[in-house]
């Protein structure tokens, strides 16, 4: 056990705002109601492929660039829907949140301190990245 | 320096809907929101409602929500919230009793249907004769959460208390801090409470419990770890640890050969000493 | 069911979408910026790829592994709205009902799809 004295001022002690990972909640929330929606619908109309004439029907409807932006939505959905899932189990199976130890003022809380910050905005930029390339892929696609 | 202070007031026999009061004040620098809030009240207003008693962080009974971030009163500094307005609500979450009090008894059945204390299965606790052996770890691994002040500031911040029966960071924390505590061997008798469907897989990790605790209790670690022994446990990777032994009975102890004798006392404080004179 | 139990469940579907959803996605899009990107979703060829063990079974795992994913979760999250308990393992109920209606409709139409 070691005490360490911190000279940097708490983030804790006072804060101005909530924290990332609160709003990274709620976009998870958000994206999550979607993917539900858009997932049974992607897979309803994947469904009706035995059908020949109904397919063709299917693809002149969906297959056209209109539809092209929700296609690209629904990725970027899975992508940061995805990053942040992956930190969330990660953090539940109790990696980067640090021990139990002795609270010293001001108090950083280890859960939602640097390693979970770290690998939040390393699975983010992944996530971006991704993102990134799938927007050329639709754009190559759309041509 | 000039302050404003918009509070919320609300008197259920009286109002209708909540409403807010302004009131300009002059704090000095080291002024605490709460300082401020009694000279409100003694000075400018006295029907303003607020529960406070040590004002000085221990007691949690004066958090409130400090321009929308639930903060103890007592520890916050107006000067430090940077702002000439300051916006003062009750906890949210919670029946409000009047203006900035809030009910907490549904909190504390929650705190008591979790067991928050060590239960054994053998009959020590009932007929005491030694301590607990328990290591500095495995203290060290409890303190952090045994600091806990039951302020109900983690409840206010946290998305998903809107939900009633949903355990709440504090409790949860609580049950953590029993089930690793190595004396205790309550882990069935709390399992049903914490996986019922408003335990702890409700939790979402979005840490704001552990950004406003003014303990540094980390309530996001507790539920963690809490999630992860359970996960732990029902595979079969860990198993349940039973409780610390009673300390055995003290034999008789010899000095260690190498250590000297400590030299004849000189000073006798009062009669007692002087007659136990070794 | 437990809800620990149901979680530990929640955690092989994530590891199943972990390895499945990639692939789901890299296959697709190297379908669309492939050579043959014009007539990736023409009938005949989603039909063939629609015979294809591997891909098949990947993507029974991914479905099975999202239906159970997402109705998990969609139950917690109406469960975090304030209703009554008998409204709760309503939605409970429903919920299962969904995914397994959901996980058989595609299934059987998978295997229809290959017996074309
Ligand atoms: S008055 Fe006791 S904690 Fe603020």
């Amino acid at each position: 056990m070691s005490i360490t004295e911190t000279k940097k001022h708490a983030v804790a002690s006072y804060p101005k705002r909530y924290n990332l990972e609160r709003y990274m909640f709620f976009i998870q929330r958000a994206t999550g109601i979607f993917l539900v929606s858009y997932f049974y619908i992607h897979i309803f109309i994947y469904n009706q492929r035995i059908d020949a004439a109904l397919w063709a029907s299917i693809k002149t409807a969906f297959g056209n660039p209109t539809m092209y932006p929700m296609s690209f939505i629904f990725v970027t959905a899975i992508m940061i829907h995805g990053a942040n899932g992956l930190r969330l189990i990660l953090t539940q199976l109790g990696f980067f949140i640090g021990k139990p130890k002795l609270p010293v003022y001001p108090y950083p809380p280890s859960s939602i301190g640097k390693a979970e910050r770290v690998i939040l905005f390393i699975l983010i930029s992944v996530a971006i990245i991704l993102i990134i390339v799938a927007l050329g892929e639709f754009l190559f696609f759309i041509r | 320096m000039e302050v404003v202070f918009k509070i919320h007031r609300f008197d259920p026999s009286k109002d209708v809907s909540p409403y807010y009061k302004q009131y300009k004040i002059t704090i000095d620098k080291g002024t605490t929101v709460l300082e401020a809030l009694l000279y409100i009240k003694e000075r400018l207003d006295n029907s303003l409602a607020i529960r406070y008693s040590c004002r000085m962080g221990i007691c949690g009974s004066c958090g409130m929500r400090i321009n929308g971030i639930p903060m103890l009163a007592c520890k916050t500094q107006v000067s430090m919230l940077k702002s000439n307005i300051i916006l003062i609500e009750p906890l949210s979450n919670n029946p409000i009793i009047k203006d900035l009090v809030t009910n907490f008894s549904n909190l504390f059945a929650k705190h008591k249907m979790i067991k928050p204390y060590i239960i054994r299965k053998d009959s020590e606790l009932d007929n005491p004769t030694r301590e607990y052996l328990q290591k500095p770890n495995e203290f060290f691994n409890i303190l952090q959460f045994a600091l806990c002040i039951k302020c109900g500031l983690c409840w206010s911040a946290c998305p998903i208390s809107s939900d009633n029966r949903y355990l709440g960071p504090f409790v949860l924390a609580q049950a953590y801090r029993y089930i690793s505590d190595s004396r205790d061997d309550g882990y069935n008798e709390r399992f049903d409470i914490i996986d019922s469907p408003h335990g702890c897989w409700r939790c979402h990790f979005a840490g704001s419990c552990s950004q406003v605790c003014p303990r540094g209790v980390d309530p996001a670690l507790a539920i963690q770890l809490l999630k992860k022994s359970i996960t732990t446990t029902k595979l079969g990777l860990k198993k349940i640890k039973t409780a610390a032994p009673v300390a055995p009975p003290l034999t008789e102890v010899t000095r260690k050969l190498d250590v000297p004798q400590p030299p004849p006392r000189t000073v006798f404080k009062n009669q007692r000493d002087s007659t136990n004179e070794r | 069911m437990r809800e620990s139990t149901l979680w530990i469940i929640e955690l092989v579907t994530l590891i199943i979408m972990i390895i499945t959803l990639p692939i789901h996605l890299i296959n697709f899009s190297s379908l669309i910026i492939g050579p043959g990107y014009a007539t990736a979703m023409s009938y005949e060829e989603v039909i063939a790829r629609a015979k294809n063990l591997p891909y098949v079974i990947s993507s029974i795992l991914l479905l099975g592994a999202i239906i159970y994913h997402s109705m998990y979760r969609v139950r917690f999250m109406v469960s975090e709205l304030p209703l009554s308990k008998k409204f709760e393992r309503l939605i409970s109920l429903m919920c299962l009902i969904v995914g397994i209606i959901a996980f058989l409709y595609s299934f059987y139409m998978t295997i229809v799809a290959i017996l074309v």
